[in-house]
């Protein structure tokens, strides 16, 4: 926060994490029921519109006006009013689907039966949960004077995340039900992992090598600076490399690999979040807004109104 | 700060203002509605600013009505330094102050009572007038580093100071000779750029690459104090390639011969490790302002600032114009010559009043004969022959100051016993604080005209309030010297119990039995007295303001082919003897700056550093403004400007906190490592203190902690003989990282 | 009619009295700056150095990234180029400050809404120029009408070296400066 030129902070992180986790779920949740080829368990689909109504609330809290949070819904040329738009939907229709699931649910209402209506909702389900998962990614791409992010990259590497943490969900949801959706996912968690594995590098890689200063800059912050640790570490290490590691020796550790692909996800978003506060700086402006008052000097504060001019 | 004013309403009248924060004084419209001023902007109409105005001019409402304003009288109680203050009454403290007045004045004298003033901001010739009725001698501004020197020197040398510098007139070359108009003289700058796209040069000699020299033509980095050796070696060049005006000097000079033999010495070679400067780039620039006529030297503080060095230094930049002939023509510097048409400072000050007995007792005149009675008496004589009037005497006669307050504390020559201070805050503007602050501690009675409660103030005996810009009259005259004025009117009339200056002066005067001597109640009225002749047929100063508001009378050039010279050869003297009959060098003679290297070698060894003490710098005004926070949140931590090679020398980072130390004493300032200045060459911020921390005892605002102040040097051996200057540049100093500071310290 | 400014570089010279007259007179928050103005150097070596000074504020740009990535319609252009905030529809989501390439805009945490320069529309209304423009003793700062071909900005656009700040970003600034 330099002097009011507030940016996004974890808030919004944990947005991307929980409404890109929880889209992803509803996507592959609505594939499976289209395709058949393999079910996920209640747990998940009940999971995911909760967390992006999580994910929603926190945007709602981000706002300096949360009360008109309404207002978000207005402008139809804007990302965020289209994401807006696409969570709640995707909130309205991942409940009512869900809720078909629910044994009390589907005892009772006959629509559980209409087999157009539940492929309308799957496929309606599919589209919005793959939109959900991949305008944050397109959004801050879009940002041409945030180096780390500027650039269509990002917009893969988001997507990627939202789906194997979707996966990931799942496969968690699976190991503490005793279904057997964890089998058939093992294999959509390995390849995106090893695509996490390879992608991530070779986005740092470009970044670093084939672009402007100010990016090769950020890179190099990931790569070598302040980030790295968080990077090698949690992303690439925890998130990425272990999961394929563990897919590939103990498959069977479903849980464990779910957890690591879930805290690597969660750092990759809070630090792609962060690094969105180094902007494409002006020649100068670092240094003067460096110099300026921090905030707790004692001058802001030594005169207001009510002071008698006795006292010092 | 409110944004939707209606100035269209009924009853918003506009008032003329000015913006008074600094010398330029650029014109302020104020909208003011029962007595309240609801908005101001730069005046367009205004020749200075066009509607322009700085940082310090914008924020006007804010030091109007500021919460930390002194608003009411105050009396001490309790131990001085304590803060105790009690409210009273003007009436009070006005009958407290004469009575004790008249006391020290019968016990010890008149000269007992010494007054400290500060920069513009007063009527300075109605504290004048009251100290002479007085019957004191002893009154001082910071005139030795503020003009004054080259104003003596310069009217010495051809009559009249030629402090107006005629670029409209066809300017070819402008010389900003220790002068930064890009950071202190807004509207001057401007004018500099509009003649620069003229084709005017622009020779910049300054130590450090300001705002001014980045847009200069040649930029002269010389060491800090060594304008006098600079300032022969252009002499010399000049003379011995020929470049000077020979019909000037045949037939307006007197003395060139001797000039000529006694320059022979100071070559540019000679000059070169005295200056720092490659004596190429010497000789480019005085053939640069030679060849390039008409041509302007601007004067700057710097000069006579230089304490031991500056009479020389002045002396010889004033010959100069001289042989060059850049003196009264047109694009030339001008002397004015005091006015003929409208009542001048001088002659408000009831000079005639203070007896010759008196006048001998002024503390310094024995010494610094110049700018003292002494040498104003033999240069007023020689104005009044030719002008017919006389310079200002509060600012160009004036006690010494670092010797009135010695004599506070010695009581050598004799004791001082009373300081009353107006328009400053002596313990961050006049040189060596401890010993001025030890000086406001131990003097007897300390009164105080203020708008805020500095540690001078906290330190006083009485305080009084006292009203600023929007709240009072202007008339500007370059002090009195020129034969121009511009007028402003108050928006207002003083909020709370200020009053001004002036009925300060009146107000004491008149319960000192000056009765008959003070006619006019209010200061408009003083100032209508003084318009009066220029018969512009209005019935008071405030119409005045409104209708016409300046005079500028017609330019007159070569006044000296009808008038002479003022001098005693009623020309132009390279060789002075109103010098030699004071007691001085007839002709510029090399001073080496007041502490350096060649002279003192030892004190070098442990001081390898040289020190300027430096400008000013937006958005501050000497020690004004750092408790407007909306101006503090710019700049506001203390910075000097060190060369990073000598940064790297010492340990020292950007934005490091670093002791700057000299044989004076020590302050802190963060290390801004810059290329725009020499490798050696070390400059603090001046003004600096911390109104935010306690006024009081023991802490004083912080106002030792990073004033410049504190290494500044006033004992009579860095002293210009001439006129007194004591040394704030060119100074021996040593840097070193501040250890252990923690958090934020200063702040 | 479309609104533009010129800022000479070479008349600047780093006063601040810009920034001074604008938070002043808009009665901004102590902290809150809407046109800072940057010290550049002095660059090189001395004493062969340079220094110059870059006043940076919403450059107003034609292809604003600012307007239509606001949720809620608040941030919009006129006609004649002015970008401002409409307070009373900005909820201070920040996306607009994020998408800013020059940190035009700022987020204010009393009124919860986000606010920038909009060239004293309010003045201009009344044939008045931006505060920062009035102000400058240096007239370093040259405001008008770009479509106009008597305007000074006009003029200097088309005749002195000018150049604006990150072009490759293609947001089409209408803030340009003149350098030496």
């Amino acid at each position: 926060m330099k002097h009011h030129e507030d940016t996004w902070g974890w808030m919004l992180a944990a947005d991307f994490f929980l409404a890109g986790m929880g889209a992803a779920t509803l996507a592959i949740a609505a594939f499976s029921d289209l395709s058949s080829e393999f079910a996920v368990p209640l747990a998940a689909r009940l999971a995911a519109p909760v967390l992006i109504a999580m994910g929603a609330g926190l945007l709602v809290l981000e706002l300096g006006k949360p009360f008109q949070g309404w207002r978000v819904f207005m402008n139809p040329k804007a990302i965020l009013t289209f994401g807006a738009w696409n969570m709640t939907l995707a909130i309205v229709l991942g409940a009512v689907k869900a809720a078909f699931y629910l044994p009390q649910v589907a005892a009772r209402v006959p629509l559980v039966n209409n087999v157009t209506l539940q492929n309308l909702l799957s496929v309606l389900l599919l589209v919005i949960g793959l939109i959900v998962s991949s305008y944050p990614g397109v959004l801050l791409a879009r940002h041409v004077a945030r180096p780390f992010w500027t650039g269509p990259g990002i917009a893969v590497l988001f997507l990627l995340s939202s789906l194997i943490t979707g996966v990931a969900l799942i496969q968690l949801a699976s190991a503490f039900s005793a279904s057997s959706s964890g089998a058939d996912l093992r294999w959509v968690l390995l390849a995106s992992a090893v695509l996490q594995t390879l992608l991530w590098p070779l986005y740092l890689y470009v970044k670093r090598t084939g672009t402007t200063q100010r990016e090769a800059e950020a890179a190099r912050t990931w790569i070598s600076g302040s980030s790295a640790s968080a990077f090698w570490l949690g992303l690439f290490g925890c998130g990425s490399v272990l999961v394929v590691a563990v897919q590939l020796a103990a498959p069977h550790f479903t849980a464990m690999s779910a957890v690591f692909c879930l805290v690597g996800g969660a750092t990759l978003r809070y630090m792609v979040v962060l690094s969105g506060k180094q902007r494409t700086w002006i020649a100068g402006e670092q240094q003067y807004f460096a110099r300026l008052p921090k905030g707790d000097e004692a001058f802001l504060k030594a005169w207001t109104k009510n002071q008698e001019t006795l006292e010092s | 700060m409110a944004t939707n004013i209606d100035i269209r309403a009924d009853g918003v009248q506009v008032k003329k203002s000015a913006c008074f924060f600094c010398h330029q004084n650029c014109g302020v419209l104020a909208y003011v509605k029962d007595n309240k001023v609801l908005r101001i902007e730069g005046d367009p109409d205004y020749p200075v600013n066009s509607g322009g105005l700085c940082c310090r001019g914008n924020i006007a409402l804010l030091h109007l009505d500021h919460p930390a304003r002194v608003n009411y009288p105050l009396k001490r109680e309790g131990e001085r330094g304590e803060g105790k203050f009690v409210r009273v009454s003007w009436e009070e403290a006005l009958t407290e102050i004469a009575e004790k007045l008249a006391d020290i004045k019968g016990k010890h004298g008149a000269e007992a009572v010494a007054t400290a003033g500060g920069t513009l901001r007063t009527d300075d010739w109605a504290r004048r007038r009251f100290m002479n009725l007085f019957g004191s001698p002893n009154g001082f501004h910071n005139s030795h580093l503020c003009w004054v020197p080259t104003f003596m020197i310069e009217t010495v040398i051809s009559g009249w100071c030629p402090f107006e510098t005629d670029l409209g007139g066809g300017s070819r070359c402008l010389v900003q000779w220790g002068h930064n108009p890009g950071a202190s003289g807004m509207p001057e700058m401007r004018g500099i750029t509009e003649l620069k796209k003229l084709g005017m040069k622009l020779i910049v000699i300054d130590p450090k690459f300001t705002e001014t020299a980045a847009k200069a033509d040649l930029w002269l980095p010389l060491r800090p104090g060594s304008d006098a050796a600079l300032a022969l070696a252009w002499l010399n060049v000049i003379i011995f390639e020929g470049l000077y005006d020979q019909q000037f000097v045949e037939n307006c000079t007197v003395g060139f011969d001797k000039l000529t033999q006694h320059v022979a010495q100071y070559t540019p070679e000679w000059a070169a490790p005295l200056t720092w400067l490659d004596p190429e780039l010497i000789r480019q620039a005085a053939r640069m302002y030679a060849q390039n006529k008409p041509g302007n030297i601007q004067w700057g503080v710097a000069i006579d600032q230089s304490g031991k060095s500056a009479g020389a230094g002045i002396h010889a930049r004033a010959l100069l114009r001289a042989i060059t002939g850049n003196l009264d023509a047109p694009g030339s510097d001008l002397m004015t010559g005091p006015s003929k048409e409208f009542v001048t400072d001088e002659e408000m000050e009831a000079n005639d009043w203070l007896p010759e007995e008196q006048r001998a007792k002024q503390i310094g005149s024995d010494r610094y004969k110049l700018t003292t009675w002494p040498g104003y008496k033999e240069i007023a004589a020689l104005t009044r022959e030719v002008w017919g009037k006389a310079p200002t005497a509060e600012w160009m006669c004036e006690a010494h100051p670092p010797s009135v307050f010695r004599a506070i504390l010695t009581e050598k020559p004799y004791p001082v016993k009373a300081l009353l201070v107006s328009a400053t805050n002596p313990v961050n503007s006049y040189g060596n604080s401890k010993e001025v602050l030890e000086a406001l501690r131990r003097v007897d009675l300390l009164v105080t005209c203020e708008y805020w409660m500095t540690p001078t103030a906290s330190l006083s005996d009485y305080i009084l309030p006292i009203g600023g810009a929007l709240e009072r009259p202007i008339i500007s005259s370059t002090y009195g010297c020129s034969d121009s004025l511009l007028g402003s009117q108050r928006a207002i009339q003083p909020m709370y119990e200020r009053r001004l200056d002036y009925d300060f002066w009146r107000a004491l005067g008149l319960k000192l039995g000056q009765v008959d001597m003070w006619p006019w109640e209010t200061v408009e009225e003083a100032y209508y007295y003084r318009i009066y002749n220029l018969g512009y047929g209005v019935s008071s100063f405030d119409e005045f303001v409104e209708t016409q508001r300046f005079h500028f009378p017609e330019r007159e050039y070569y006044k000296y082919a009808q008038i002479g010279f003022a001098t005693p050869s009623r020309k132009v003297e390279l060789y002075s003897t109103t010098l030699e009959k004071l007691g001085y060098p007839p002709m510029p003679t090399y001073v080496g700056p007041a502490e350096n290297e060649v002279d003192d070698p030892e004190v070098a060894n442990e001081y390898p550093l040289v020190l300027t003490t430096a400008g000013g710098f937006m958005p501050y005004h000497h020690s004004e403004h750092f408790q407007i926070k909306e101006l503090r949140f710019l700049k506001h931590e203390p910075y000097f400007d060190i060369n990073p090679t000598t940064a790297a020398e010492f340990g020292i980072k950007d934005g490091d906190w670093a002791w700057i130390e000299t044989r004076r004493g020590r302050i802190r300032q963060k290390a801004n490592l810059t290329e725009g200045i020499a490798p050696r060459v070390v400059m603090t911020q001046r003004g600096w203190w911390y109104p935010e921390r306690q006024t009081m005892k023991p802490e004083l605002s912080g106002c030792l902690e990073s004033n410049a102040n504190v290494l500044t040097a006033t004992d009579d051996q860095y002293c210009d003989p001439l006129g007194g200057s004591w040394a704030n540049r060119g100074l021996l100093c040593k840097v070193y990282k501040a250890q252990n500071v923690l958090g934020r310290e200063g702040n | 009619m479309r609104y533009a400014m010129v800022i000479d570089t070479r008349r600047c010279i780093g006063c601040h009295s810009c920034t001074v007259a604008c938070r002043t007179h808009n009665g901004l928050p102590i902290d809150m700056i809407y046109n800072p103005v940057m010290t550049i150097g002095p660059t090189g070596k001395f004493p062969h150095v340079h220094l110059s000074h870059i006043p940076l504020l919403c450059m107003h740009c034609a292809e604003p990234p600012c307007v239509d990535c606001c949720p809620t319609g608040a941030s919009q252009q006129r006609a004649d180029g002015v970008v401002f905030i409409e307070q009373t529809k900005c909820v201070s989501c920040k996306t607009c400050i994020m998408s800013c390439p020059y940190g035009a805009r700022k987020a204010n945490h009393k009124t919860g809404t986000a606010q920038k320069c909009d060239f004293c529309k309010d003045r201009l209304s009344e044939g008045k120029l931006p505060h920062c423009v009035a102000t400058c003793h240096q007239k370093a700062r040259i405001f008008g009408d770009l479509d106009d071909p008597e305007s000074e900005v006009y003029k200097l656009v088309n005749t002195e070296k000018v150049a604006r700040l990150h072009e490759e970003f293609g947001t089409d600034p209408h803030v340009f400066y003149i350098v030496s």
